[in-house]
């Protein structure tokens, strides 16, 4: 009896299995569609995408960031869709609740070689 | 789809076993939205790029060694990494695991390397042929009918 002969080193594709993956999970499901939107978010405004992609991977909600920065429902609901800008120090509030620490880089180019320099916001 | 851009593929073992794709399943019972991230990142920086294209840059990827690359994923607090290599226009993923150390360990590294050298030897492994009867000790040739 000839002997089953050892399979393809190629295996699937790894969209075919995120597809499957897609088809037996809605939370799977949901977190690709939170994904897709937060992808289309960071070519327009990186700063409103990163807000987002963090709150959403802790599992907090608007109302609990707000609450604990001391905002509104609302003003955290525009910094995540772009269309507004925190101060500063509101940012710097909203990234200790999202337990990170907010740095701005200054940038500088000369003679072609580019410098940058980060510096807490405190 | 893709044809002429890259693909990622799942190294398959001897016994069909996909290493990558089963960690992803089990994340998939445990963590959902983490599997969902590790897939979203391999398709936004893995797939459907010219293959002379040059590879995602620092921190999305990193080199391990030589050609072995690292996909760098995080997730609220856990950091994931899937270790890969370029083969042609395919994207080998070789080996996932939740990171806990500051660099990949030799094993986690060796895991992926060995890997890779099996799919190598493998894919260019050519179909057995038996050798054609010849020389003073060969068969006599089959009588001819009339």
């Amino acid at each position: 009896m000839a002997k089953n002969p050892a399979p393809s080193p190629v295996g699937r594709t790894a969209a075919e299995a995120a597809q499957t993956r897609s088809e037996r999970s809605p939370e799977y499901r949901a977190a690709r569609d939170e994904y897709a939107r937060i992808r289309e978010l960071r070519k327009a405004n990186p700063i409103a995408a990163h807000l987002r992609e963090r709150r959403f991977e802790l599992g907090l909600t608007q109302e609990q960031v707000a609450k604990a920065v001391e905002t509104s429902h609302t003003n955290i609901s525009r910094m995540e869709r772009g269309t507004f800008m925190p101060k500063l120090l509101t940012l710097r509030k909203i990234a200790a609740v999202l337990d990170e620490e907010l740095f701005v880089c200054f940038e500088r180019t000369g003679d072609g070689e580019v410098e940058r320099e980060f510096a807490a916001v405190r | 789809m893709w044809k002429g851009h890259t693909q990622a593929i799942y190294y398959r073992d001897k016994r069909g076993g996909e290493p990558v794709n089963d960690f992803l399943e089990q994340l998939l019972v445990t963590s959902p939205a983490a599997s969902a991230k590790i897939d979203d990142y391999v398709e936004e920086h893995l797939n459907g790029r010219s293959p002379s294209a040059p590879e995602p840059e620092f921190p999305i990827t990193s080199q391990i060694e030589g050609e072995l690359r690292e996909l760098r994923v995080r997730f609220a607090k856990t950091r994931y990494r899937v270790l890969y290599q370029r083969s042609a226009n395919l994207v080998v993923l070789l080996h996932a695991f939740e990171k806990n150390t500051g660099a990949v360990s030799t094993s986690d590294k060796a895991k992926a390397q060995e890997r890779f050298a099996d799919f190598q030897t493998r894919m260019d492994a050519k179909p057995r042929v038996p050798p054609r009867a010849a020389g003073h000790d060969a068969p006599p040739k089959a009588r001819r009918r009339p």
